[in-house]
């Protein structure tokens, strides 16, 4: 496991025929080669994903649509006619909850003053974390 | 009772430009909403736009004074119930849908045809309501780019009574929730569409409705045309979203009056 599975502690972006070393910022997971079977996957950190859509592109504006997705599998994340938790009230608060944002919103795409397109600007967050399951 | 009788006021129609939908619950005849859903819950296969043939007490519905009242607010009285509609059925236990917005995303800024959308049973939360997000209705945006949404704030369930007609407007985005129930969840869409574009307000029109001063100390309580129109922000958006709803929705409400540019109708 040890041989496979390792923290490394600063941004890193390595390739080669022996390993690959996935940017993520901090934490960085570094795998070997290719995974055996699904126990050993169980202990490794996997990625939780987080779509935030920030009523404007600061990360400190309300947030108007929230989209969680667990990586274990068959989850779905559904829309709901219950009364919705509201994790976060802004990409900071799920900044400072440990989240990192992994794409800002697209600010490049043509700008029009007239027409309306989707709600919100999309931040896209990761945490890694060790799934039971 | 006449439709005369159920024409929507100016607050009502500038309700339905700002956050696109409005809702009635027609008082039906006693028995209809459980004998249609009995129906429902006995077809073998979806007839599709045959629905009304299969189920001919459905167009009491579409008939009934206060849904007519609606039609012909919005609609004028030259309004077409199109040869569309279809039977939604939710079965227990089915999933969620996503946001999407019904077919291309050509949007229409004149209001010339809308959804109703009738339940015949009680919906409660666990039946798979439909889901719209008010005031979307102007946004041209492909269903594809909705697939990273789940939920919105001030998205509304339309967990309604047996008898309620929904009307949405055309591009609203809508989705469902999952049927956990042990019921399956009835819902007919009917597709309306205008024929005739407006020399007047076909509403109960006030002249000077939209003449009110405007008031910045009640916007969220905005309750005649003008600050309806100005001030509604049902989700929240950003101040340059909602300038340009308010500049939209003016563009509506000027066509619906009969003093808009865009006069041409769709064929």
């Amino acid at each position: 496991m040890e041989s496979q599975v390792g923290m490394m502690r600063d941004a890193l972006l390595v390739d080669s025929s022996e390993y690959r070393h996935i940017l993520v910022s901090r934490p960085v997971l570094v795998l070997q080669g290719r995974m055996e079977n699904m126990a050993t996957m169980a202990s490794q950190p996997r990625q939780r994903l987080l779509y935030l859509h920030a009523r404007t592109p600061n990360v400190f504006s309300d947030i108007v649509a929230l989209t969680l997705i667990e990586p274990v599998p068959g989850y779905r994340a559904e829309i709901s006619a219950e009364s919705v938790e509201w994790q976060y009230n802004s990409v900071h608060e799920a900044i400072v909850d440990g989240w990192q944002i992994v794409q800002f919103p697209h600010l490049q795409a043509p700008f029009d003053d007239r027409d309306l397109d989707v709600v919100g600007y999309e931040f896209i967050l990761q945490k890694m974390a060790v799934i039971d399951s | 009772m006449t439709s005369q009788d159920f024409l929507l006021s100016d607050a009502e129609v500038a309700q339905f430009i700002v956050n696109g939908y409005h809702m009635v619950e027609p008082d039906l005849a006693a028995g209809l909403n459980e004998s249609i859903a009995a129906q429902l819950d006995a077809l073998e296969s979806n007839p599709g736009d045959a629905i009304t043939d299969s189920i001919p007490e459905l167009l009491q519905v579409l008939e009934h004074p206060q849904v007519r009242g609606v039609l012909v607010s919005l609609l004028g009285p030259d309004f077409e119930v199109q040869g569309h509609r279809h039977w939604h059925c939710k079965p227990a236990g089915s999933g969620a849908m996503q946001w999407h917005q019904d077919s291309t995303n050509n949007r229409d800024l004149r209001l010339n045809r809308f959804l109703g959308l009738y339940y015949p049973r009680d919906i409660t939360p666990d039946m798979g309501p439909t889901v719209i997000v008010p005031g979307t209705q102007y946004r041209n945006a492909p269903t594809d780019r909705m697939a990273t949404y789940t939920n919105i704030r001030g998205q509304v369930p339309l967990t309604v009574k047996a008898g309620t007609v929904a009307f949405t407007h055309y591009d609203l985005w809508h989705g469902t929730a999952a049927n956990r129930s042990s019921m399956p969840r009835h819902m007919i869409k009917f597709l309306f569409r205008r024929t005739q574009d407006n020399d007047a307000p076909t509403w109960n029109h006030e002249a000077g409705a939209t003449d009110a001063p405007t008031d910045w100390n009640n916007r969220d309580k905005a309750a005649d045309p003008k600050n309806i129109l100005t001030f509604g922000n049902p989700i929240g958006v950003s101040q340059s979203d909602h300038y340009k709803e308010r500049t939209i929705r003016r563009q509506v409400w000027d066509y619906l009056v009969g003093e808009g540019e865009s006069k041409a109708i769709d064929g």
